[in-house]
């Protein structure tokens, strides 16, 4: 027994001594108080497609926020981190390639088909996930890019169906003589690509597509050679106001008693843009649209409550692709709560978010746009389109919900 | 010297043991030395210098090939010439078959919309490439990095630039970065820009 006072000491050192690693050796680093996953936009904000993309991005800014004030996914926050790239691929490279790191970065929006593709490898090589809106070449090449709406060119098939059906309901016999008139960009291009090939499938005779400058002033060189060639109906495309402008001139030169304009390519006369812009020239265009619009978006319960919350005007001025952004949020919600009961928040990473993206076939989209279809066999948010017709300076509905058609499988030249 | 008993040499012995195990033991262990950064490669630009008389010419090759009349040319900037001026970013010496990522660097004074000092940037990438097997790369920049980063243009809903709202960099001398896919990898250059005409010319 140790009885000394030098021996009672050295036994209390002792303990002392074995509850030091608790302290200084073993204690680990203090960990961040709150969980969260990075979500990187690479938008443009105040460049040439600000007034397409800025509405989109405000939206999913709105998304996380409100995901933020319900506690976030299980606890786990959402950081937002918005590059305005300006439309510039190299600005949206090079800010890609700085927030790379970032902690937890997980999903990626690249509204941007050039900066999609330029960053592929560098993605590819960091497994990170992306959304971007409809190139149906996403669909075709299956990679980490998932799509927001119904491919443009599943679009441009269901625009076919609709004017034959419009056609015949006009007691007209044959087929007829289609148009096509958008940008000289690749999304101006990317409809064709297999919605050429649906058009010859159906036996409709297309023109010639004709493209124009991004920001042309007049389109009356493209349009009467359109109507030269002896069109019934003409699909356009561009964002608002280009549909509008092209409305515009159509009216100028007499076209609309001759050819139906048919908006295929999502973003055509908006009321609070184009359509005020220009409302008797814009008056009796036809929309195919992959999200709801109009009043009937104006009256969705989910986008009432997130506009009513969140934005400090009228609800009028909401754009046509201004739900988009609530959308991608609802899915990211849904993604991300499966990859945390997957794996747990400590091992998230790239590839579990990814994984989890391809199981959340089926989310409900509260009406907005068709339900989930995201799967390890698709890239395609959504197969479905409703048709609206300008009626009285108001985009109203003419059709439900109708099933387009896969025309990527198509198109066999990627 | 009889305090200085085995027991008690022992039972310090052990004690200062105990107390040095866990500080030794439980320390937290030095990272591994991160590899070595790839080294980094050369970058130059083509011109390395633009100004106004550069612009000027090319000003005239643009009317010429938008068939302007002299009416129209009259109200146009002459910094609108930079659209037909090619301005390529080449280098050699960089990781094969490797992106290559060129930035300007904004000085501090310099407004440039989109950049978000805020955040930490403190440049804007104008040019990306991909290196060829021999670690040589050749990037263009495109006529929209130079309207939003060189003239500062603002956009109108038509999807056009706005050309009264163009405001040329200030004149000087810029650095440019290029960086690989690693960011340790960088080399730097610089870039002389006179989109201005002086004062009082």
């Amino acid at each position: 027994m140790i009885r000394s006072g030098f021996a009672k000491a050295i036994a209390v050192g002792a303990c002392v001594a074995l509850a030091l690693p608790a302290y200084i050796g073993c204690a680990k680093e203090a960990k961040p108080q709150e969980k969260y996953v990075t979500f990187l936009s690479l938008s443009d904000i105040t460049g040439p497609s600000a007034g397409l993309i800025s509405p989109l991005q405000e939206t999913l800014g709105w998304g996380i926020e409100d995901l933020n004030s319900r506690g976030g996914v299980d606890g786990v926050k959402v950081k937002s981190i918005v590059i305005d790239t300006r439309y510039d691929v190299a600005r949206a490279a090079s800010a890609y390639k700085r927030h790379q790191a970032d902690h937890k970065l997980v999903m990626a929006f690249i509204p941007q088909t050039a900066a999609g593709k330029a960053l592929a490898p560098l993605m590819d090589h960091n497994k990170l996930s992306s959304l971007t809106p409809a190139d149906g070449e996403f669909q075709a090449i299956m990679g980490r890019t998932f799509l927001l709406l119904t491919p443009y060119q599943d679009a441009f098939g269901a625009t076919i169906d609709w004017i034959l059906k419009d056609w015949q309901a006009k007691g007209k016999t044959g087929v007829p003589t289609i148009g096509y008139l958008c940008w000289d960009s690749p999304y101006g291009r990317e409809p064709l690509r297999g919605g050429k090939e649906y058009a010859e499938m159906k036996g409709v005779k297309l023109l010639p597509p004709e493209f124009f400058p991004v920001g042309a002033a007049d389109h009356t060189v493209w349009l009467t050679r359109i109507n030269n060639a002896g069109a019934n109906y003409c699909i356009i495309g561009g964002v608002d106001p280009t549909p509008s402008l092209i409305m515009r001139d159509a009216n100028k030169l007499g076209l609309k008693e001759k050819i139906q304009f048919v908006d295929a390519l999502y973003c055509g006369p908006d009321e609070p843009v184009g359509i005020k812009l220009h409302p008797e020239a814009v008056e009796g265009t036809v929309l195919c649209s992959a999200i709801l619009r109009g009043d009937e978006a104006r009256k969705n319960p989910l986008i009432q409550s997130l506009w009513t919350k969140y934005a400090n005007r009228p609800i009028t001025e909401m754009r046509a692709l201004s739900p988009g952004g609530f959308l991608i949020c609802k899915d990211f919600e849904k993604a991300l709560s499966i990859a945390l009961k997957d794996v747990g928040y400590e091992k998230l990473g790239t590839e579990d978010v990814y994984q989890a993206y391809q199981k959340i076939t089926g989310n409900s989209r509260d009406g907005i746009l068709g339900d989930c279809l995201y799967s390890p066999t698709s890239r395609r948010s959504s197969d479905v389109v409703k048709f609206y017709r300008v009626v009285n300076s108001k985009v109203v509905p003419i059709t439900d919900w109708i099933k387009a058609p896969d025309t990527v499988s198509l198109h066999k030249e990627w | 010297m009889n305090h200085l008993r085995p027991q008690k040499i022992f039972l310090t012995g052990v004690a200062l043991l105990l107390l040095l195990l866990p500080v030794a033991a439980c320390a937290p262990k030095a990272p591994p030395p991160p590899p070595p950064a790839p080294p980094a490669g050369t970058i130059a630009v083509e011109p390395a210098k633009i100004d106004m008389d550069l612009l000027k010419t090319n000003f005239e090759i643009l009317v010429k090939l938008r068939r302007y009349t002299p009416e129209v040319a009259a109200k146009l900037p002459v910094q609108l010439g930079l659209l037909v001026q090619p301005v390529t970013f080449i280098g050699e010496g960089w990781p094969a078959n490797e992106m290559v990522f060129v930035d300007l660097v904004i000085p501090p004074d310099v407004e440039m919309k989109g950049l978000d000092r805020s955040r930490g940037e403190d440049s804007v990438g104008i040019a990306v490439g991909t290196a060829d097997s021999q670690g040589r790369f050749e990037a263009i920049m495109e006529a929209a990095a130079k309207l939003n980063w060189l003239l500062r243009t603002d956009w109108l809903p038509t999807v056009t630039p706005d050309l009264a709202s163009l405001k040329p960099l200030p004149t000087g001398t810029y650095t440019i970065r290029a960086t690989g896919i690693d960011p340790r990898t960088v080399a730097t250059g610089t870039w002389v820009l006179e989109l201005s005409a002086p004062a009082g010319k």
